[in-house]
């Protein structure tokens, strides 16, 4: 009965009783502190866990209801360090938002308290192996978020954040029917123990389920999870949602947030493909990959808001792990699989980076961003290094994962499919330069806010830089522990 | 059992026409009051005795705290009637009523196995599908989540003629997710309220491309 029995579990409970104490009453300094403290501790117990994960095999813990297996671990380790940056970042830049009138100091409370909830909403959902758990545990992670999102109290906030609530909770609906389905067909299959709808339980016996079933069951998961995961034609809140937030919210909705959704989908896929052969929901994520790439085209190439064109980057870069998934094989998942991490990575400092340089102007709209560079130099060159990160240029990570899932492509023998995905990643490359270009370079123009260096702004500087170093680091070498990590995520999805 | 089924049924499609939300909450209420019942009815013809309790808690988390959060936040904003439904109330009914004939049409019962009910489950996924309706034509903040509950429950319906019900864990789970989704949609909308001063949803279709 020692701590290290109960890992996963202070994993989850950690971020909750950070949020909880950080709601205290207190100073902002001290709640901010408060935020900080915890956040290290979280980070501190997703690298335990993974390492544990990577080193002996899964956790169980509570009679096999908190499961932590590779995917889980590789996904855990994202989540504790993107939001350890974003906790890192916020006290200095809410900071700024009271300066600027925007919030209240005295509303700080509820923002640490909603974002430690949602942080360990997301840990529960990669943490719990029966699906019903979590699918309760990524709705919960829309509960915690909603106010988040709607944090500043302005109309188009809580525009976002009512849009944010009633799209996710509709489409989740879809994934708890799914999720029944999947019951019914453990219940109706020979020999599979009574009420199983643990994750562990029904993987070791998806032969025996019904292919019907799992057929419909995977259609209402993909269109439910699928919602929550940004993919089109269910993405509509999302723009909203992360244009709204406050930045290190909208970095840890499109990081991270979107990761769990893909993990949750993950879990289904392995599913039925055991069930009824590997075709079908390949086809399936084949399809809505596609065309969340494709709806991302016109919307980015017109946009004037900054934060929006980041988050239909976000609908992309989900459609190009969707595509990965479904292409499938090793380069498919391995690139979908290392995609989906550095997309995280890539777009926490972008959205950091903008939160930055939205505050030194005091808008989002792209046209009145000029000289970024001189105005704020790191957060401009983070903005300018990380759309090329983002846009899949060498030597970044996302250049290695894009290429893997072409090479998917092209090598299982669906050339068009392929051309249509670089021609759509060439396009989006064009356009996110040409925006992101204009603001950072150039002279800046008349009415920039120009706030004094906040002390914070160091903080800031220092996630940026840790963020790019990660983006480069994981593009130029992929060391041997990397591979292996990878490799195990891959089995427990049943390749290689 | 018949009865009740009928009863969870009549009110979802009444539901749909009716303009007083206050009346709408309670209707509610009742209609997760049969549902209620009917779990019970379903622990005492050979269920599981956690059925009892999944009956037992439907009834007080759906049946009265959620009509009671959205008697409250209609009596805070003073409002009670849903001033433009994009449907005629008469319309809306019908077309409620015929997604129930269809689902009952549709849905394939039979892949489920010889356990299930096969009426609640093709009606439970007719609800499903009377609340989204609702959730489509209605303007009104509070008419939207009212819709909502109508398709949980309906889910919880259909689940309870798939498999008896989830789990007992996932059902605590789940209700309890709902009823802080209408908790904090009710926070959110007494907000809109006081910021927008409309509850119309037409007021929240700034955000766009």
């Amino acid at each position: 009965m020692s701590l290290t029995n109960y890992l996963g579990t202070a994993l989850v409970v950690a971020p909750v009783l950070t949020g909880l104490t950080a709601f205290l009453p207190g100073t902002t300094r001290n709640q901010g502190r408060v935020s900080l403290a915890g956040s290290a501790l979280t980070f501190v117990l997703s690298t335990a866990v993974a390492l544990q994960v990577f080193t002996a095999g899964p956790l169980a813990e509570w009679g096999n209801a908190l499961r932590v297996d590779a995917l889980g671990a590789y996904l855990i380790l994202l989540t504790g360090l993107l939001t350890t940056l974003a906790a890192f970042y916020t006290p200095a830049y809410l900071e700024t938002e009271v300066r600027h009138g925007l919030v209240a100091a005295r509303s700080l409370r509820r923002y640490y308290l909603w974002f430690h909830l949602f942080v360990g909403t997301m840990f529960w959902a990669l943490t719990a192996n029966n699906l019903g758990m979590m699918w309760a545990a990524v709705e919960a992670t829309t509960l915690a978020s909603a106010f988040a999102v709607g944090f500043y109290g302005k109309p188009h906030s809580l525009e976002a954040a009512w849009k944010y609530m009633i799209i996710c909770s509709v489409g989740l609906a879809f994934a708890l029917l799914g999720t029944a389905v999947t019951y019914a067909a453990a219940l109706n299959a020979p020999g599979v123990a009574e009420g199983a709808l643990a994750w562990s339980d029904l993987v070791a016996v998806t032969g025996r389920l019904n292919p019907s079933l799992m057929k419909l069951a995977f259609g209402l998961v993909l269109v439910g999870y699928g919602t929550k995961a940004g993919l089109a034609p269910m993405h509509t809140w999302l723009p909203d949602a992360h244009s709204q937030a406050p930045s290190p919210i909208s970095a840890t909705l499109s990081g991270v947030l979107l990761a769990v959704a893909v993990q949750a989908i993950l879990r289904f896929y392995v599913l039925v493909n055991g069930a009824v052969g590997p075709g079908f929901a390949g086809k399936l994520l084949v399809g809505f990959g596609l065309l969340s790439m494709a709806t991302a085209v016109p919307f980015t190439a017109v946009q004037r808001d900054l934060k929006r064109l980041l988050a239909y980057s976000s609908i992309e870069h989900m459609g190009i792990v969707a595509l990965g998934i479904g292409l499938g094989g090793p380069y498919g998942l391995f690139g979908a699989l290392y995609h989906l991490f550095f997309h995280g990575i890539g777009k926490g400092l972008l959205f950091f980076s903008a939160g930055q340089v939205t505050q030194a102007y005091g808008t989002r709209y792209m046209s009145r961003i000029r000289g970024a560079q001189k105005v704020a130099p790191v957060a401009g060159l983070g903005l300018f290094l990380g759309t090329l990160a983002i846009t899949g240029t060498p030597p970044f990570a996302l250049f290695l994962s894009e290429f893997s899932v072409a090479a998917a492509a092209f090598s299982s023998g669906r050339t068009w499919i392929g051309l249509l995905f670089l021609a759509i990643v060439a396009v989006i490359f064009g356009a996110f330069l040409y925006h992101v270009g204009h603001m950072v370079f150039g002279e800046p123009a008349g009415r920039v806010r120009l706030a004094p260096p906040a002390r914070g702004s160091t903080s800031a500087s220092v996630v940026i830089v840790v963020s790019l170093v990660a983006l480069v680091a994981g593009g130029l070498f992929v060391p041997a522990t990397v591979r292996n990590v990878v490799a195990q995520v891959g089995q427990v999805l049943g390749v290689g | 059992m018949n009865t009740l089924l009928s009863a969870a049924l009549l009110i979802a499609v009444l539901l749909v026409g009716m303009r007083r939300l206050d009346h709408a909450a309670i209707a509610l209420g009742l209609q997760a009051a049969a549902l209620g019942a009917l779990t019970v009815w379903l622990a005492a013809a050979g269920g599981t005795p956690e059925l009892y309790v999944a009956g037992f808690l439907t009834l007080a988390v759906k049946g009265v705290a959620i009509p009671l959060v959205l008697l409250r936040v209609l009596r805070r904003l003073e409002r009670k009637v849903d001033p433009h439904p994009i449907l005629a109330p008469e319309l809306a009914v019908a077309l409620a009523a015929a997604l129930l004939v269809l689902a009952r049409a549709v849905i394939p019962v039979g892949l489920f196995g010889g356990r299930s009910f096969a009426d609640f489950l093709s009606f439970g996924s007719g609800m499903v599908l009377v609340g989204l309706l609702m959730m489509m034509t209605r303007r009104q903040v509070i008419a939207q989540v009212q819709g909502l509950v109508i398709l949980e429950n309906g889910i919880y319906l259909a689940v309870l003629g798939a498999t008896q019900g989830m789990p007992f864990a996932v059902e605590l789970g789940v209700l309890f997710d709902l009823l802080v989704a209408v908790l904090i949609m009710g926070s959110l909308t007494f907000r809109i309220g006081t910021t927008l001063d409309s509850l119309n949803s037409d007021r929240l279709r700034d955000l766009k491309g």
